[in-house]
Formats: structure tokens, sequence, C-alpha cells
């Protein structure tokens, strides 16, 4: 099991596949307290053991981590808040504070905007560096982010409360392929000749747009951090990011290595708060060009509302969703239920893509409904720095009170609860992993964006149906299918409203593949070769020429 | 704007001039949706006149919310899965823009005519320039529509993935008064040619080409409600649009001030994407080297051309202290042999305001400039005609600070700055919240390349002004815009990018079975 579960997580970004497989055969010993045998002396029985590294040759968490970054990076320089005021910063796993952070404010993003407009200047080193340097800067970085790669996969877990195992080969991973990635793009941004009528030669530069501003949230927070600089620098701008307020210490860490790689001051500026202050400023911000965000809906709309009463800056928008995941009777049964379970309890249920409304065709939906309640019994909640840990606590008690409200409208509205629906354990933001049979279009559960444990499960009979009941939202982010029928397949990915299909698989982002919303989910795409289209401003250059030579 | 090929600035070489019709008969002043023609919804209609006589030439329909209603589920049902248009190949949609040139190109005189009573724009200037621009546009981008490729990526492991670009849907458009059949052309060649089905509300000044249009859409054989025409007000007809939550995206060409109100639109509806190309206060930057006489009348063309009427005029001429007082001696001189005149003769090149509105907003302008201290070198005054004329004006000794050094006057109101050094120029060039286009005259090669990379601008033009192409890609910086219209990158605009991600068996032979051990 354990070993589907980390294959499926290297699908899920970019893991070094041959790393994970080494070791995981070692780890099936570690597995313990499934939820049907949770033990009476609460979760953290696993703490009672010694990192596992020599038993196991799995990786193993920084044990005494001291926390060394806490301020606000500006300039390549720590500040203190102008506010005076901090952040506590907990791990949703204990409850405990790990530590405080200053805040930024509207007084913090000026004073960053600042010097990144200043780094942005005509003639400054940054704007004067060869694009090629620009990409060894971002290949430098990657070379530090895998050398702190233990220590930035602790820091996330114990900030978000994912597993520390997830987040050293999904997290970890993913964020060094994207620095990798958009470190070979620098220096092939490529404007391009264009053949115009008359005696004129005409070429286009794709220049940098100036300074970004980067709003990103908490489930993903070192990898959303990379997703946001990474093309951002690759093109040439420069960045004032905020990293959302429960999550703001591997982005701290972040900006240590920054420094440490060598990009000039003002290049990347590292500003924690909240969002109806910090991130307000951001998006209401005159001299910043760009704003990218990645949450929910309702605050992507806020801020494509301010970039209209500010200065018309250019918004991408990556936000909510409730993607479809269609299961038909002729596929590999029990690779879609593992699938179709991953692609929904990954990372706590958090994920922007979770596939929270899995459509089962009607001969196989019985027996899809039997394997994923069987599945999800066997997960195992526990501590997340615990090797054999299949499920984590869920971020902060205002997500952990929605969750719980959600399961308690789904059984209202008259589904079945199969399994699950309770919170676990005596403390910490624990969640059994939920499935509800027997869900209609119409409840909530299949409506609205739950964010956690919940798995909905419907059934369907005719693909025209399918199709229609798997649009019939404002969201379109992702969408999966499983088939073994190659017409369903190709008809069916062209019909989806979503901007990424997964076929036979779920979850499998990469650094080389769009990524974005259709509708309601978004504006704009992520990573890939488009990534750069939204970091760069296009300039058409006209030259009169005496006469034409073709 | 928009002079495509060797028509560039006025008057072809033919010597034998075409004429405009006599007697045009309007046939089209009403609602067109679903590929027919509709009485609005409210019964109201509203007048358009020929601003060069203040003659009314019709009433036509007025739409508003209800009529955006009918249109937008017209286009939404023409555009949904398995609709004659989504079952249409790429080159047969490719095949109708191609169909559609051929009939502007039969219809050109006529078209030309009725451009120039609706706007005032000279009719020589409306069929060499609007008319040859819109043709090439619609040709442009036929060739376009079988060639909007997706990609194949090498992705990590075992996965093929590839990506379609996708037609968005329903694109609302929104277009202004100064060059309306080419707008027309700019917003719904990209839309079509993509797969896209369209909602455009032409200016209520203006409404007339675009209607003819809407016959020879039909005329063409586009399906119903593919492409919908819809006259009528901004605050009305344009905002229900903006917060239509079935329209994927709008694009809208106008005021800056408006472009705001659009996004904040999208925000609070659907946030349906956003294109927006919008004001301009463009500098023009004539460097001591430069060919002086070329750099007079480029630079001039660039301030009047369709009455200044242009969100590409060149309202900022910087000149180079060595060559200043030769400049703008040079340009009074040619402002002063411009003379406005009736637009259907085909000697104008200078027809009338657009209206009353913008005619009094321009004056206005003018007042400010000479309070303001600016030296007005010739000018100033309106044609004592009866339409809305204003003698074309220079102002020279302008400086930065200076209302028509920072408001866009869109009327034929040329503004000389001066300056000294390249860094100055530079700083003060793009000192604005705009970023349109801008135009460098130089004969040296560091110059020119230098300033075209420090220009923060869409658009650069070296040695020429308002070479716009149907091949070259045209939108701004900052707050004059964003996205781009024209050329290859206007695609992106009208598309949507899907990845399709599919796993692999894990050996050959198989099918996508899991292999590994539970």
């Amino acid at each position: 099991m354990l070993v589907k579960r980390l294959h499926w997580m290297m699908s899920v970004v970019d893991v070094d596949e041959q790393a994970v497989g080494e070791s995981l055969s070692l780890c099936k010993e570690n597995q313990q307290h499934t939820m049907s045998k949770e033990s009476s002396d609460g979760r953290y029985n696993g703490n009672k053991r010694a990192p596992a590294s020599v038993d196991t040759g799995l990786p193993v968490p920084v044990s005494d981590l001291k926390i060394e970054y806490t301020k606000i990076f500006i300039n390549n320089d720590w500040h203190n808040s102008s506010c005076g005021r901090r952040i506590p910063v907990y791990n949703p796993a204990t409850g405990e504070l790990i530590c405080e952070v200053e805040e930024g404010d509207k007084e913090d993003i000026d004073k960053a905007v600042k010097f990144a407009r200043q780094a942005f200047q005509l003639g400054s080193p940054w704007r004067q560096m060869d694009a090629s340097g620009r990409g060894r800067l971002l290949d430098e970085l990657a070379d530090l982010v895998e050398r702190d790669r233990q220590i930035l996969a602790t820091l996330e877990a114990i900030d978000s409360g994912k597993l520390f195992l997830t987040a050293y080969y999904a997290d970890l991973i993913g964020t060094i392929k994207t620095l990798r990635y958009y470190a070979g793009w620098a220096d092939k941004i490529q404007g391009k000749t264009i053949p115009v009528d008359g005696e004129y030669f005409t070429f286009t530069r794709h220049e940098p747009i100036g300074v970004c501003g980067q709003i990103i949230p908490w489930n993903f927070p070192l990898l959303m951090f990379t997703w946001k600089i990474a093309p951002a620098l690759c093109c040439g701008n420069t960045v004032v990011i905020k990293p959302a307020e429960q999550t703001p210490l591997s982005a701290l860490h972040m900006a240590a290595l920054i420094k440490e790689a060598g990009f000039p001051a003002g290049v990347v500026n590292v500003v924690p708060g909240y969002g109806p202050t910090a991130g307000h400023a951001i998006a209401h911000h005159m001299d910043i060009d760009k704003v990218a965000f990645t949450g929910s809906t309702n605050v992507g709309k806020l801020i494509k509302k301010a970039a209209g009463d500010s200065n018309l800056k250019r918004v991408t928008l990556e936000l909510g969703g409730k993607s479809p995941n269609i299961v038909f009777a002729d596929c590999d049964l029990e690779h879609a239920v593992e699938q179709a379970h991953h692609g929904l309890f990954f990372n706590q249920g958090q994920c922007c893509i979770a596939g929270s409304r899995v459509f089962v065709e009607e001969p196989i939906y019985e027996e899809f409904v039997r394997r994923s309640v069987e599945r999800a019994k066997r997960r195992v909640l526990g501590n997340p720095l615990v090797p054999g840990v299949d499920q984590g606590p869920q971020i902060d008690k205002k997500q952990f009170d929605k969750i719980l409200e959600l399961i308690e409208s789904g059984k209202r509205d008259g589904a079945k609860l199969e399994c699950g629906g309770r919170a676990w354990g005596q403390k910490g933001l624990f969640i059994q992993p939920t499935v509800f049979s027997d869900v209609t279009d119409d409840m909530r559960i299949a409506k609205e964006e739950i964010f956690g444990p919940v798995q909905q499960i419907m059934k369907f009979s005719s693909t025209e149906e399918v199709i229609k009941r798997a649009n019939n939202t404002q969201y379109g982010l992702a969408a999966g299918l499983f088939t073994n029928d190659l017409n369903k397949a190709l008809t069916i990915s062209s019909a989806l409203q979503a901007g990424t299909v997964w076929v036979n698989c779920y979850g499998a982002v990469s650094s080389q593949c769009p990524f974005g919303g259709y509708k309601m989910s978004g504006n704009g795409r992520e990573m890939g070769e488009y990534g750069l289209e939204e970091y760069t401003e296009v300039k058409t250059v006209t030259i009169k020429i005496p006469q034409k030579n073709s | 704007m928009a002079q495509n090929g060797t028509k560039a600035n006025g008057l072809p070489e033919e010597k034998v001039f075409p004429r405009p019709l006599k007697d045009v008969e309007v046939r089209h002043t009403k609602i067109f949706i679903n590929n027919e023609w509709h009485c609005s919804v409210s019964g109201k209609k509203f007048s358009t006149y020929n601003p060069a006589t203040g003659a009314k030439i019709c009433d036509v329909e007025e739409a508003d919310k209800a009529d955006v209603e009918k249109a937008v589920e017209a286009a939404k049902v023409a555009g949904q899965r398995g609709s004659t248009w989504r079952k249409t190949d790429a080159s047969s949609r490719g095949g109708l823009l191609n169909k559609l040139a051929d009939l502007l190109e039969r219809d050109r005189h006529l078209l030309a005519t009725m451009e120039s009573m609706d706007t005032g724009k000279p009719f020589l200037h409306s069929f060499f320039i609007d008319l040859d621009g819109s043709i090439k546009t619609l040709r442009y981008f036929a060739g376009w529509a079988d060639k909007i490729q997706g990609k194949t990526m090498p992705v990590d492991d075992s996965f093929l993935c590839f990506t379609k670009h996708e037609p968005i849907g329903v694109c609302g458009a929104i277009i202004p008064w100064n060059f309306p059949l080419l707008m027309f052309t700019w917003k719904i060649a990209p839309a079509l040619c993509c797969g896209n089905t369209v909602v455009l509300k032409p200016a209520e000044q203006t409404p007339l080409t675009a209607l003819h249009m809407g016959a020879l859409i039909k005329e063409a054989g586009f399906p119903p409600g593919v492409v919908n025409i819809l006259p009528g007000f901004g605050p009305t007809a344009g905002g229900a649009l903006a917060c239509h939550t079935d329209v994927g995206k709008v694009a809208f060409t106008g005021s800056t001030e408006v472009g705001k109100l659009i996004q904040q639109e999208s925000g609070r509806s659907n946030l349906k994407r956003v294109t927006l190309e919008l004001g301009g206060k463009n500098p023009c930057i004539v460097l001591a080297d430069a060919d002086l006489r070329k750099a007079v009348e480029e630079a001039q063309q660039g301030a009047f051309f369709n009455q200044g009427q242009c969100c590409t005029a060149a309202s900022r001429v910087f000149v180079q202290e060595e060559v200043y007082q030769e400049f703008v001696r040079l340009s009074v001189e040619r402002a002063k042999r411009v003379v406005p005149g009736d637009p259907m003769d085909p000697r104008t090149s200078h027809g009338p305001q657009i209206d009353q509105e913008q005619f009094d907003k321009i004056m206005e302008m003018i007042k400010s400039g000479k309070r303001e201290g600016a030296k007005l070198e010739c000018g100033g005054v309106a044609v004592r005609t009866q339409g809305l004329y204003i003698q074309p004006t220079v102002f020279s000794e302008v400086q930065d600070h200076m209302r028509i050094a920072k408001e866009e006057i869109f009327g034929p109101v040329q503004c000389i700055l001066k300056f000294k050094t390249l860094e100055e120029v530079i700083q003060r060039a793009n000192s604005t919240e705009y970023g349109l286009v801008a135009a460098v005259f130089t004969r040296s090669v560091d110059q020119a390349l230098c300033l075209s990379s420090a220009l923060q601008c869409g658009t650069v033009w070296v040695n020429c002004y308002n070479a716009l192409h149907a091949q070259t890609p045209f939108g701004g910086y900052k707050m004059s815009g964003f996205g781009r219209e024209l050329g290859e990158y206007a695609l992106r605009e009208y598309t949507e990018v899907k990845a399709v991600t599919i796993k692999l068996a894990e050996t050959p032979g198989e099918t996508s079975r899991d292999t590994l051990p539970l």
C-alpha cells in the first residue's frame, strides 16, 4: 500500500523516483495505528520511536530544529515590522506555538515595493544581468534547496501539518525541479521577427513586466513560493511575495537562500502577513505591475477588482475547484480506486485540485464504493513526522470547523456516510477519512469546495450525462478520467471544461506542463512555457527600412 | 492608425481616386442576433449623425440588458458542444473569414462611404486605410485558423502530455467610434479564427458599418448566433456585457477610465478574461541626427491623423535641443497647410471631430495649454462651418507638468517639448501612467536600440509612425491596457489552454495497469 502511496506522490509533483524506490520498500514496517486500531494512548506513539533512518533508510526530520528566520526580508536584509506586531505560528499537529514572525502590513509592503522598483530600474545590476546569468542564479538556488532539503521539509511539515515524507519527496522535489526548469528557460525567452507588409523591419521583445506582487496559500507553501518566483525571476522581474500567515517559515528560509545564491538586493522581498492587510496592500498598490494569487475564488475576485480599482496591474489567479473524477466501467478498477482515493485525500484533502466529485459508472458503482471505503479505512492518521502515517491534521481550527460543518450538511442532505465523518483523536485538528456515497449534484458537498478529507461518490449511466454534470459548476480547474477506451478518453478530455485533464492518473502535475483554470477557477497558466507569457510584456519594435528584401 | 502596406499616412499613388457612393441607403438599422434582425426589447431607438454636417443619418434600434441577454444566449447555444460551429473544421473557419474578406472587397465603396458619413473621417482614408486594414486583418486570421497548435510536453515519468488551445466561449467585444470597422475586425477576426462566438457592441456614435458587417457575416455563411451585433450605449448594453456571467471573455477598446470599470466587473461577476486597449500619451522622440523633414512629416501625421482621434496619437513630441527651433518652424509651416474640409472630397485630409462632447473637451484642453503658458504656434480655434471642425493646432514650449502634456486630448493638437540628453528623455517619456506606443527618429543604431529597449510601451516605431500591421502585436504597457491584439500573440487572448496528461502503461503492450505489487 505504501508503495502505491509514494508512487502516486511521485506523480503528483515530479518526485525523484529512484530515490523513493530505493527506500520505500523498507518502510512498510513502519505502518502502525490505522484508523481501525486507533490506540487509546493518543496519536503520538510514533514519537516514542527513534528517528527511523537506520531502520528504514528513509530521510528523517531534523530534530530540535532551530527557527532561524522570523523577520521581514527586504532588499536582502532582515527587517522588523513597521507596526511592531508579530504573527504567532503554530504546529497544527500539536497546537503548540512554534515561533512568532514579524507581521508585514501596508508600510512594509510599500518599503518592499520601493526596493523591488529600485532593483528593477533601468541600468540596475539585475536589469543589466545576462539572461543566462539569471538562469545560473536559479540553478544555484536549486542547489541550496537540495543542500537544505531536510531542514525545509521539516519546516514545512511542522508548519503546515503535512507529512514529512510528502514534504521531502513531493514538495521539495517539485520545488527543486521547478527552479531548474525555469533556470533553463531564462535565456530562451525569445521574441520573434515578423514579416510585415511594407518597407519595415519588425521584431518583438518579451520584456519583464516589472514589480510582481505574489500572494500564496498555506497548503503547499514552499512549492507555491517556487511556482511564483521561478518564472518571475526567469523573465527578469522583481518580486514582493507574501506567504500565508499560517505558513511563513519555509518562505523565510528561502529568502536566506536567495541572498546566499547571490540574487541582487531587492530582487526578491518576502513579507509575511495577513490577506486583508498586507495582501490587500499588494493588490491595490499603484507601483506593482502584476499580481499573481493562489487561493480562494472569493479572494481572487477581490484581487481582480482591486486591479481595476487601482492601476490595471496584470492579474493571474489560481483559485478553487470542484474537480470531477470520472470512472468508467471499462477501467482498471483497482488502479482507479487507488488514484481517486489519493486524488482526494492527498495533503489531508487540502488541494485545489482535489478530485472531490467522483462520478462512477453504474455497473461498477457498488464495487467502487466498497473498495473506496475499505481503502479509506486503511488510512493511518497520526504524527506527520513519523513514516507510515498517511494523514496529518488540517491546517487550522477555521478549516477544521468548516469541514465538519460540510460533513454535517452532507448527512442532512441525505448522502450516505460510508465511513469517517468525525474528528479524530483527543487533540490536534485531525478529521477521520470520510466517504459519502449516494451523493447527488444538488447537495452542498457536491457543489462547494470542502478542502478536507471528504470523498463524494456519485453514480452516472451515460457519457453525455456525465459530461454535462461534470461541467455543471462554476469551477474548471482539473478533471480525472479512468477508461481504457481511446474514444472515450479523447472525446471526454475534449469536452471537459477544465485546464487540466488526467487520463488514468490523477494529480500528475509537472513543471513542464501548464496548470490553471477555466471559468472561475482562475485566469492564466502557471508552469511550462505558457507560464512565461504571464511574466512578460510584449513590445513590438518596427523600424523603417529603405527597401524590402525577403 | 492602421496604415497597412504602402498606403501609409495618406493618399495612394493612383491618380484616379475612388469616389464615395452618392445617396447611400442605410439598410441595416436593427439588432443582429442569430443571423436575424431584431427590434430592441425596450422599443427604444437612437439616432446617428453625420459629424460633418450635423444632419441625422438614421435611427438605430437601441440594445439594452434584455437584448444582451438574448444575444448571449444565442452565442452560447451556437458555441455549445456538438453545435455546427463547434463541429466546423478549423480550416473552414478560415474559409469563412476569407469569404467575409471577399465580401468586404465587393462592398468596399459602400463601407468606406458609410464609415465617412458616420465618423467624419476623410473618404480616402476610409477607403485605403480602414478598409485595407479590415480586409488584411480578416485574411491574416483566416490563415491562422488551422494553425492554432497545441504542444506535446516531455514530462518526467511515463505520461503522455499534450495541450489543446480551445476557444474560450462567448466573447463580448466593446469597440470605439474612431475606427469602427477596423476595430470590428480586430475583435471578431481572432475570436472567430479561434472558434469562439461573439457578442459585439459598436459605439453609439458609429453603429452603421458594424451593422452592414452583420449582413455580410450572414451572407458569408457563418452559422446563426456565432456573431451578434448590438448597437447601444456603454453604461447599459456595454455594462450588461461586462457583468454577464455567461460571457467568458470581454475585449474592450476605449478609455482607461472605462477599462478599469470593465476589469472590476469581471472581478465582481465571473472572472471573465479581460483584454483592454486603452488610452495613450505617446512620446515621439526626435534626435538631432534624424532626417528632420521626414521626422516633421511623420510626427505631424502621427498627431493629426484621423483628426487626432487615435489612441496612438503622437501627443508628446520630444525634440532634441539642437534641432528644436527648426523642427517647430517646419511643423507650424506644415500644420498651416492642412485645410479641414468635406470628408467626401478626395482632396480633404482633415475632417470634423466626432461629436460636440469631444469637440468641447478638445477646445477646453487648448485653452488650458494657453493658460498654463505653452506657446500657441498656430490653430487653436474652431473652423467656422456647420460641423465640428477644429483648426490643426501646434503648441511649442510645452512643459511636462501641463495638462496638455499629461492628458489624452484626442484631437488635432500637437505638443512639442524640448530635451537635451538621452537619459533625460527616457525618463520623461516614461513618466506617465500610459504605455501604448512611442516613436524614435534617429540615424544612429545605438540610439534607436537603446531607446526602443528603454521605452515602456507596447510598440516602438523607429523612423516611422502608425506603422500598424495585422502581423504585428499591438497593445499597452501599464495603464494603456493589457493583452495584445493582432499577430500570433492575439491568439493567446482568445484561447484557453487545456493540458491533457495520460498515464502510459508501465510495459509496452499492456494496458495502463499498475504493475507494482500491493
